[in-house]
């Protein structure tokens, strides 16, 4: 809703609306979750170029780009159906949907820990028989990575598996 | 997949003038929740059900069936499904 009388308000309510953060903010208080689709994919594939670039270049700042993307993912998650509302209990379907969403997440990351770890134990034991030289983590930084890495999965794969459990908005909320 | 269960929720609720958010407080539950059962979008668990049929004390089967129930009018013309 936009402000009316002042034309300098109007202009920064304008200003305001533009940045949709409050169009977020008024979703966030009508109780209805947000069904993210595309974002989460979003953040999924920069995360992934995060953890090249950290593998590419362990002295880059790829690291930095995968804790910037679960600062974003943090806010999808809040906003999305696995968000706990202020002040609300989840009822039998919110929970069933949180549940869902996790069990996907959870299983998405373990599968790639399993894969993971198992690529990091060929690697070692490849470069110890000189046969080949896999990536593995080496610095704290490499282990900061692969660890956000896994939180982002896991946040990532739960709220796109929750936005799809979640039904469409009712169309008379008012009732 | 779960079959669909279809309900009568709607048409008591209307009948008995009752408001989305006045059943989900009385059964414990969001009011989105409740416009989802009506809506066919969700299944609920047999708890829930009984305690939906519970406020409109109706049987749970008179509420929840897998098959359609007929409409009023089909109902009023006798050309409903009795079960």
């Amino acid at each position: 809703m936009t402000y009316k009388g002042d034309p300098i308000a109007e202009k920064l309510d304008k200003l305001a609306e533009a940045t949709g953060m409050p169009r977020l903010q008024r979703r966030y208080a009508s109780g209805n979750p947000i069904r993210f689709r595309l974002l989460p994919l979003v953040l999924l594939a920069i995360a992934a170029a995060g953890l090249a670039l950290q593998i590419a270049e362990p002295l880059s700042l790829g690291y930095l780009v995968i804790l910037t993307v679960w600062s974003v993912t943090i806010l999808v998650f809040t906003l999305g159906p696995l968000g706990q509302r202020a002040g609300r209990r989840w009822d039998e379907r919110e929970a069933a949907v949180v549940r869902k969403g996790h069990f996907m997440g959870l299983l998405i990351a373990f599968g790639a820990a399993v894969l993971g770890s198992l690529a990091f134990g060929m690697g070692k034991t490849g470069a110890m028989i000189r046969l080949w030289d896999i990536w593995t983590p080496q610095s704290g930084l490499d282990w900061l990575a692969v660890n956000f890495f896994l939180l982002v999965l896991e946040a990532n794969v739960a709220v796109i598996a929750a936005s799809a459990a979640t039904p469409e908005p009712l169309e008379d909320e008012e009732e | 997949m779960a079959r669909k269960i279809y309900n009568r929720i709607a048409v008591l609720r209307t009948e008995a003038s009752m408001t989305r958010k006045a059943l989900a407080e009385k059964v414990g539950v969001n009011p989105q929740t409740i416009g989802f059962l009506e809506r066919g979008d969700y299944n609920p668990s047999l708890e829930l059900a009984l305690n939906v049929a519970a406020v409109f004390k109706l049987p749970v089967e008179l509420m929840f069936s897998f098959r359609p129930f007929p409409s009023v009018a089909e109902t009023l013309l006798g050309r409903g499904d009795p079960s």
